[in-house]
């Protein structure tokens, strides 16, 4: 069948009586001529789905970063669950859940504990949260570090410590949730009974402390004790701990809330009307008022406090619809409270906020039963949202930010799903100067990784970039000149022969391995650069020099000899000249050095211009990745020059030019676009050299475009933080989005060298 | 004079001069490379004289017996620093830094030392250099051998007449070596089969008898140590050595280096399984990219539509060759292993999750990785030489009758064949150099077994491999004890250029070769 048409066709062919003759003669010889034509067919299918698969496979590189980076531009999703009508009355002095959000926990005003399953909205257990005596609660908080441990004051001048528990009872197998004390119901008194009007807990680092305000807001009783039990998880009683106890008068003070933030030194009080007294803790009792600031703007008032996750920030949201994030900035000596960022979500009040356990997240709800779900760090607002049928009262956030707890007028509770993996992504935060907790100013940092869960992850790609740029432009700065020399001399001065032996030399040097470059850079290199900086300097002097100078002895040498020098001789004659002249610099830089910068070069920059000297520094990157792109820059150089069409400079011979002055005024500026390219390309390599900057310099991620330290690239980057960054986390997908940047680029700057040159070459078809 | 100095600047030949000298720096630059690595690569099998000596800058002065490993220029104010009562010169003074070997006995194995205060300095014949599986180097006197705990020489002997301990040391050296070579072909077989029995306990009794002997050794400071033979790996006195002994530890040192397992914490001994795993990863990686890379050639430049888009996909394929090589590493981890392993694992492994099989960095996934890597480069090169391939060689055929993949099968590919071998070499040897991306696609410090065995299926696709350019990396950064690895990382990285440069070269001939073809070929038709 496939073969028919192609017979037809033959047969107006004027071969067609031979073909006819062939075919008549046996049908045999006809079919190999219609399985070759088959085969033809097949090959060319077969050929044309591998080759057009294997390229799409090195495209998909494109596709497959985008794909990994899309999802940090998306939102949160919040998946609607159903209210549980009619579950609870009054509101809630506490609402929680567990982390796996399958029991909840609301304790309401007169300290009636109720253990919900968010499942089916059953009332699983209820208890009643009263003192030791029998008395009512009056106040509760929530530990700072988010143990899940509370506070309770009560009417008496008691305050408890107690967490609850959702775990079945050994031996029992139905879920009974229960409240616990994990320090045997020991309570914190105050000293004339009086009601607890605020308290705050904090837990950590082997401490537990406690602060207790009085209903007459005259009095605060702060204990911390160097408990081993973190936590709360060991129930050992705090008898017999050694506890540091102190009784603090202020006496124009109405402190309605307290707040203990992680660092032990500071004390946070806060009046109804919006201000806070920020108390230093200091050694052997001493405490003082070290700042006093308003939190909520003028003609605003405070609706509620929190601390966020790591225990350092607090949230002051106002009756304006603004929540302010406030931290203690050192500044000297003195420390104040900072007002860091203000976020205006909504234009009425804002009713209550909760924050996440980890990570800088917070949910804040406003009095017409909207939802907003921001970032603080990336400033990002992941959700909003607003509601309606009955307004919602309260909300709790799940310790991991996937779970939202809302409770309406109508006393009915609901569980939402959350998913917002990505909220500490933002563009902004990528590219500008954010404040970080305990920073003095907003800066650029990256720095992604701590010991500690409640780490504030700094996402700022500006000093990885800017390491990047300044290593490449180091490079560059050693490899463009050498480089582009040594092409003019093979691509114009140098004959052929000699050319064809020369060139594979010097492009030899692409071929060695980056990691062998790194290692003689960091591991010989440094420490020689080290020792003899002067030394080095010099050489950069007498290089040059000496070969000047050896040039015009040559020219004087007599005629004869003169034409023993040829060309090949000139290349031979100036390798000892040059290792002569760094013999000569490493002989003379010491008593140099004695004589006029004191005796030690480094030493003397250091302290003339406070250049900080370290051993692995930008030079020594620039010296290595310079030897490594040198290759990639002459070989496309040369040919640049080389292919210059030579008629074009015996013109300019002919009338009377030197060679020198036909290569700078016709040859070289015919080429600069092959040698700009070049240069390109060269910068190219650089940008996304990975292993000379692993290994050459320090890796810290540091702006500063000093000579002599170091910086952390892109690249290097990738290579340290990719094994250890978790799947799919925000951390991850921001590495695929620094190497998508990186692709971008080299990808770029190569296409468009590619594009010069391959305009270079239709004009001098042309010429 | 003047004027000549000035038309000798005018006619421009100073700076022609200086391009030249750019080109001599860069050979310079090359050449004293290579000449570095070669040097002390190939200088670190050599065995250092070993020198003893007192050392008058500690109080009270100590005796000291080492090999000199580096010598370097320092400035005496920074010593005057470190150790304000030394008498020092004003000027930069020499030091010398000492491996004293001996790290299990006293601690430190390199010190420093101002050559000014050592005092008595001699090169004793009877000074012995031990290299041991563990503890690195042991330098002392042999004063005695005993076997099962009894000497067999009077340790008192004065060092003078114990000559013929000597030769009794290399006699029962040999003994263990020739027990821990009947070891090991037992540990083979006994991976090899199962039944194992009576192998077990031969083993056992093999593991006792390499116990038997110990030799005793007097050393710096006068104390006696012993030591059991089985961890000796090579014993020789260098001081007393003539060149061809020399030559004889030079050889097997090296020979040890080539073809052995790698010994204390992987800072002295062979580099067989990072040879072995290079080479594996890169023949795994030829299979793969080789006709990958020449279907995807012959499309292009056979088969494609002649148009803007095709010209597009040549431009980004050969762009892709310059995109940084961490660039694909980020790939291999992302798509090959996390994606496609994590799903083969769902698919076929999944009795064993949520431990990954390959689901984690692995040979197949580097390999995979490094023929993406290095698909640009074949692809590239088999390109060229199929455009160089004269016209009229096609048109003959294609004017005989024969079809199109007649002429590109009979013709055209047979003469493309060294350019699609030139592209092979080109992407071997940058395979076998790269190391940045097979950090995280594969490569660790230390395989716990090849990935070629006796055991079924024979090639462990998923298991993780050494490599000789991430051994330079681990050594040269992550050692514990940078110094003493030094000389070792200079050799592994001198064999690493060695083999690269060695593959780029012939490529380099190749290439030539096959271009004066060509030109032959066509000035012929």
């Amino acid at each position: 069948m496939a073969s028919h048409p192609t017979q037809e066709k033959n047969s107006s062919n004027p071969d067609a009586v031979s073909r006819k003759q062939v075919r008549n003669q046996t049908e045999q010889q006809l079919r190999p001529a219609a399985r070759r034509r088959f085969w033809d067919r097949v090959v060319r299918i077969v050929v044309s789905i591998g080759g057009l698969g294997t390229i799409s496979a090195i495209l998909l590189i494109f596709f497959y970063l985008v794909y990994e980076v899309l999802p940090l531009f998306r939102g949160a999703d919040m998946t609607e669950g159903e209210f549980f009508p009619e579950l609870s009355e009054g509101s809630a002095r506490l609402l929680e859940t567990d982390t796996a959000a399958e029991v909840a926990l609301r304790i309401d005003e007169e300290g009636r504990a109720e253990f919900y399953d968010l499942s089916n909205g059953e009332l699983l257990a209820a208890e009643s949260l009263t003192s030791n005596n029998g008395a009512q609660l009056t106040t509760i908080a929530e530990d700072s570090a988010g143990s899940g441990l509370f506070a309770a004051g009560f009417a008496d001048g008691e305050a408890l410590i107690a967490s609850w528990n959702a775990a079945p009872e050994p031996g029992a197998d139905a879920v009974s949730p229960r409240l616990e004390f994990p320090f045997d119901r020991q309570p914190y008194q105050l000293p004339e009974n009086e009601p607890v009007r605020a308290l705050a807990l904090r837990t950590g680092q082997g401490r537990v402390g406690i602060a207790v305000v009085g209903a007459n807001g005259r009095s605060v009783l702060f204990e911390e004790y160097a408990n081993a039990a973190t936590a709360g998880l060991v129930a050992a009683p705090l008898t017999g701990a050694s506890g540091d106890r102190r009784e603090l008068a202020f006496d124009a003070l109405s402190a309605d809330r307290i707040l203990l933030p992680q660092d032990p030194r500071w004390m946070f009080l806060i009046s109804g009307s919006g201000e806070l007294n920020l108390v230093e803790l200091g050694p052997e009792g001493q405490t003082r008022i070290a700042d006093t600031v308003s939190l909520a703007p003028d003609a605003e008032r405070l609706t509620d406090v929190r601390l966020l996750a790591g225990g350092m920030s607090l949230l002051a949201a106002d009756s304006g619809g603004g929540i302010g994030q406030w931290f203690v900035v050192r500044e000297g000596d003195s420390s104040r409270m900072q007002e860091v960022r203000r976020f205006a979500l909504f234009d009425n009040a804002i009713t209550t906020i909760d924050v996440e356990q980890d990570r800088r997240n917070f949910i804040a709800l406003g009095e017409e039963g909207e939802l907003a779900l921001i970032n603080t760090t990336a400033e990002t607002e992941s959700l909003r949202r607003s509601f309606d049928g009955p307004a919602i009262q309260d909300v709790a956030l799940a310790p991991a930010g996937d779970m939202l707890l809302l409770e309406n007028e109508q006393g009915g509770l609901a569980l939402w799903r959350l998913d917002n993996p990505y909220a500490e992504f933002s563009l902004s935060a990528l590219w500008t100067e954010t404040w970080y907790e305990s920073y003095p100013e907003p800066a650029l940092v990256w720095q992604t990784t701590a010991a500690d869960d409640a780490f504030e992850p700094k996402y700022s790609l500006a000093p990885l970039t800017f390491g990047t740029l300044k290593a490449a432009l180091y490079a560059m700065l050693f490899a463009a000149p050498l480089a582009v020399c040594a092409a003019v001399f093979t691509g114009y001065f140098m004959s052929r022969a000699l050319r064809r032996q020369v060139k594979p030399l010097i492009e030899l040097m692409e071929a060695l391995p980056t990691v062998v470059i790194g290692f003689l850079a960091g591991l010989w290199l440094a420490p020689l650069v080290d020792a003899n900086l002067g030394a080095l300097t010099l050489a950069v002097l007498l290089l040059p020099a000496s070969v000047l100078v050896a040039s015009a002895a040559m020219m004087r040498l007599p005629e004869q000899f003169g034409a023993l020098l040829r060309e090949g001789w000139q290349l031979g004659a100036l390798i000892p000249v040059l290792v002569l002249a760094c013999w000569l610099a490493w002989l003379l830089a010491p008593p140099l050095e004695s004589l006029f910068f004191d005796g030690s070069f480094r030493d003397w920059l250091s302290l003339r211009f406070g250049l900080d000297y370290v051993s692995r520094n930008a030079m020594i990157v620039g010296i290595a990745m310079g030897f490594a792109v040198i290759p990639a820059i002459y070989s496309i150089a040369d040919d640049a020059i080389f292919t210059v069409p030579r008629h074009l400079s015996y013109g300019a011979l002919a009338l009377g030019a030197t060679s020198w002055q036909t290569m700078v005024w016709l040859i070289f500026p015919a080429a600069a676009p092959g040698v700009l390219s070049a240069l390109m390309i060269g910068f190219g390599r650089a940008l996304g050299e990975t292993m000379i900057v692993l290994m050459a310099t320090g890796n810290t991620p540091i702006m500063d475009m000093n000579l002599f330290e170091g910086m952390r690239t892109l690249a290097a980057n990738l290579a340290i933080e990719i094994p250890e960054s978790e799947v799919g986390s925000t951390h991850y997908r921001i590495l695929f989005l620094a190497s998508l940047v990186l692709l971008l680029f080299t990808f770029l700057i190569n296409s468009i060298a590619e594009l010069v040159r391959q305009r270079l070459r239709k004009r001098y078809r042309m010429i | 004079m003047n004027g000549g100095a000035s038309s000798w600047f005018r006619s421009g030949a100073p700076w022609i001069w200086l391009n030249a000298g750019a080109v001599a720096a860069c050979l310079a630059m090359v050449f004293g490379l290579l000449l570095l690595l070669g040097i002390k690569g190939l200088g670190h099998f050599w065995p250092k004289p070993v020198l003893q000596g007192t050392y008058l800058a500690m109080d009270p002065p100590i005796s000291v017996i080492g090999e000199i490993a580096e010598s370097e220029t320092v400035d005496a104010e920074l010593l005057r620093i470190s150790d304000p009562g030394l008498p020092l010169p004003d000027a930069a003074v020499e030091r010398h830094l000492l491996k004293l070997g001996n790290r299990d006995i006293t601690g430190n194995d390199f010190a420093w030392i101002l050559p000014e205060f050592l005092d008595e300095v001699e090169y004793p014949e009877r000074i012995v250099t031990l290299e041991r599986r563990e503890w690195g180097n042991f330098y002392g006197y042999l004063t005695g051998i005993s076997q099962n705990g009894e000497p067999i020489a009077q340790p008192e002997m004065l060092p003078e007449e114990t000559g013929a301990l000597w030769p009794e040391l290399q006699r029962r050296l040999d003994r263990v070596r020739q027990l821990r070579q009947e070891i090991e072909q037992i540990e083979r077989s006994i991976i090899a089969d199962m039944n194992f029995g009576a192998e077990r306990l031969r083993l056992l009794e093999l593991n006792h008898q390499l116990q038997r002997d110990s030799a005793i050794f007097r050393i710096a400071g006068g104390s006696s140590v012993e030591l059991p033979m089985a961890d000796i790996v090579r014993a020789y006195r260098p001081n007393a050595m003539n060149w061809f002994e020399s030559m004889r530890v030079y050889l097997s040192r090296l020979l040890e280096f080539l073809t052995d397992d790698p010994r204390e914490s992987y800072t002295e001994g062979g580099l067989l399984p990072a040879i072995y795993g290079t080479a594996m990863m890169v023949l795994l990686m030829s299979v793969i990219v080789t006709p990958l890379g020449v279907l995807a050639a012959v499309y292009l430049s056979e088969y494609a539509p002649k148009g803007w888009l095709t010209r597009a996909i040549r431009v980004s394929v050969n762009n892709l060759a310059g995109v940084p090589s961490i660039v694909y590493g980020m790939f291999g981890l992302g798509f090959f292993i996390y994606l496609a392993g994590g799903e083969i694992d769902r698919l076929f492994y999944s009795e064993s999750l949520p431990a990954p099989t390959f689901g984690t960095p692995g040979l197949l996934w580097a390999s995979l990785t490094l023929a993406l890597l290095t698909l640009p480069v074949v692809i590239v090169a088999t390109e060229e030489g199929l455009a160089n391939i004269p016209a009229s060689l096609r048109e003959g055929s294609l004017a005989l009758g024969a079809t199109k993949f007649e002429t590109l099968w009979r013709v055209i590919l047979p003469l493309a064949r060294p350019s699609m071998l030139t592209g092979l070499i080109l992407a071997v040897a940058r395979a076998a150099g790269e190391v940045a991306p097979l950090m995280l696609v594969g490569v660790v410090k230390l395989a716990p077994s090849l990935p070629l065995d006796t055991e079924f299926p024979y090639l462990h696709l998923e298991q993780q491999f050494m490599h000789l350019g991430y051994y330079v990396y681990d050594l040269a950064t992550q050692s514990p004890n940078v110094e003493a690895a030094m000389s070792q990382t200079f050799a592994a990285a001198f064999l690493l250029v060695a083999v690269v440069t060695a593959l780029n070269l012939s490529a380099v001939v190749l290439r030539g070769r096959l271009r004066e073809r060509y030109r032959a070929m066509d000035a012929g038709s």
